[in-house]
């Protein structure tokens, strides 16, 4: 009789506790499954994003949503992540453009770099990025002389800004399940 | 130029990480609920060689065909401060009832669940927290499953009198007992987040008898185990390029009739190591005299199981071996399963199984032997 009346008491209490406590970041594949649905889901679905979504908004939509962004979310909100160590002049959700101020390296005095990121897309694809770096430096007089910048700067930083998207857009997926 | 490319990539991980955690937090609270709809469509064609005293009913053909569907209905959301919330409804899609889990109704397995980031509990007809946490040669075995898989729809299990018991999956007594209520029979189970490594979980069955709706209900002295307790922990961990696993799991219950049917008191031990492709592991598990007859007689019931796979590209392979002891009944496996990926969620295989099932009882003892091949496709989606 007592194991009849505490198990469901001890449930509740773990129920009060569990929605007492929020989280930023719940994830139900990181709760063990029945071995034959690990199994299933360990041979992949022919449909991505854990099924056909019948009601409810996309991924894309829900991350888009409330923060009037025009072009790709993911790319938009990477592409923040990525450059926010240097100062932004310039972040246009509309047009799709993050244009930083010009940044001197403390570690690396005499040389400065400015970056310009363009979102072409809503889509989150490779060729929807863009990145420019200008780069400027101190000559004898103290005076700030362009430099030249090689591209695989540019290219390295857009493989950052979408593997940041990538990882984003996967974190929201997982949240639905 | 090198000193810009270090400084601007530590530079750009530590905004990465920081704009990262600021990303998460500000994503997704206050979701509406998301319903996806997804599932699976197996086909196998099987041919079964046993002794002839065995091959009676339905086992008289020795090449079958199987079809095995499920439909799946995921039930998503999460509170403006962060709850997680859903349900899950793996809904029958057969021609004919189901085969693998007991199921007079529509669905194989249907619950809520509820979790935060101290846990995540789940209400409903659900596997119990031992089978999850489990940790042995099924957990990596391919094609349909190895020792685990659907090779036992081709074979006379029950003996020649069909009354005979023998432990034919690596299991602990609920979850081994497919096509019986106990399996899912309806509980409250509680998951430990995942903690260094180190995640629990516990499961509360009032009757292992009672499954889904109140039609499902059975009362209290039908011979079912009561106030079920069945649970575990797994621990998982990567240690430069191995992965590990390791888990231990156990389930204690008095019987309705605890005159008639000893207790349920099993336990299992388990481990997994992964390395460049490859995969070893095992467990045993000791079923004392769970499911019985409580006379003090009888041997104590038992399995080991042991394995390897191998994973490469969309190709692997798995060769799984299971033995076992239940009461008098001896019964050992081998397993040699292969697969493909052809495209995502279609997986064609080929397995075949070796099986020797010894039963002994007053008549005396007798055998049957033999092999199982399948061949066949998963199709999820």
């Amino acid at each position: 009789m007592q194991k009849i009346i505490i198990f469901p008491i001890l449930a509740t209490a773990a129920l009060v506790m569990l929605t007492a406590c929020s989280s930023s970041s719940v994830d139900s594949k990181n709760y063990p499954q029945d071995p034959t649905d690990v199994q299933q889901a360990r041979n992949g679905s022919l449909v991505a994003n854990g099924g056909m979504r019948l009601f409810g908004e996309s991924d894309d939509e829900r991350y888009a949503a409330g923060q009037a962004i025009a072009v790709n979310a993911f790319l938009w909100r990477a592409s923040l992540d990525t450059v926010s160590f240097m100062p932004i002049a310039n972040a246009d959700p509309v047009g799709g453009t993050i244009l930083t101020d010009w940044y001197e390296n403390p570690e690396t005095p005499g040389e400065r770099f400015k970056i310009n990121v363009l979102i072409l897309d809503k889509k989150l694809r490779s060729d929807a990025l863009k990145v420019a770096i200008y780069k400027q430096t101190l000559d004898k007089g103290k005076n700030w002389r362009d430099s030249k910048v090689e591209p695989k700067l540019a290219r390295d930083l857009e493989d950052k800004i979408l593997v940041r998207a990538r990882e984003l857009k996967i974190a929201g997926q997982k949240k639905t399940g | 130029m090198k000193k810009f490319l270090l400084g601007t990539t530590a530079l750009i991980g530590a905004g990465m990480i920081a704009g990262g955690a600021l990303a998460a937090d500000s994503q997704m609270a206050g979701s509406s609920p998301t319903v996806s709809l997804g599932g699976f469509a197996d086909f196998e064609a099987g041919w079964a060689g046993q002794k002839s005293a065995y091959e009676t009913g339905v086992f008289s053909r020795a090449m079958k065909f199987r079809d095995y569907n499920q439909v799946h209905v995921n039930v998503n959301g999460q509170t403006d401060n962060g709850i997680g919330y859903g349900a899950v409804l793996q809904l029958e899609a057969n021609v004919t009832p189901d085969d693998t889990n007991y199921s007079t109704g529509n669905a194989d397995k249907a619950y809520i669940f509820i979790e935060s980031r101290l846990g995540r509990l789940e209400f409903g007809s659900n596997t119990d927290a031992a089978r999850t946490l489990k940790v042995d040669a099924a957990t990596f075995a391919r094609a349909s499953g190895g020792i685990d898989g659907d090779w036992y729809h081709w074979v006379n299990i029950t003996g020649v009198a069909g009354t005979s018991m023998f432990i034919v999956r690596p299991d602990l007594p609920t979850a081994e007992q497919l096509g019986t209520t106990a399996p899912n029979s309806n509980k409250i189970t509680y998951y430990s987040p995942r903690i260094s490594g180190f995640q629990g979980g516990i499961s509360f069955t009032p009757d292992q008898g009672d499954i889904g709706t109140a039609t499902g209900w059975t009362g209290d002295m039908n011979g079912n185990y009561q106030n079920v307790v069945n649970g575990g922990l797994n621990y998982t961990a990567q240690i430069d390029k191995v992965s590990v696993a390791a888990a231990a799991t156990g389930e204690w219950a008095r019987n309705e009739l605890s005159a008639v049917t000893d207790e349920l008191s099993a336990y299992n031990f388990g481990a997994n190591a992964g390395f460049a492709g490859f995969t070893v592991g095992g467990s045993f598990g000791e079923w004392n005299h769970s499911l019985q007859a409580n006379s003090g007689a009888g041997n104590d019931s038992y399995y080991w199981d042991i394995g390897g796979a191998y994973e490469t590209g969309p190709y692997a392979l798995s060769v799984t071996f299971m033995d076992s002891r239940f009461a008098s009944n001896k019964f050992t496996n081998v397993s040699v399963g292969t697969d493909y990926k052809l495209a995502p969620g279609l997986t064609p295989f080929v397995e075949a199984s070796f099986f020797e099932l010894k039963e002994h009882d007053a008549a005396g003892t007798s055998k049957n032997n033999g092999s199982v091949v399948l061949a066949g496709t998963q199709l999820n989606f």
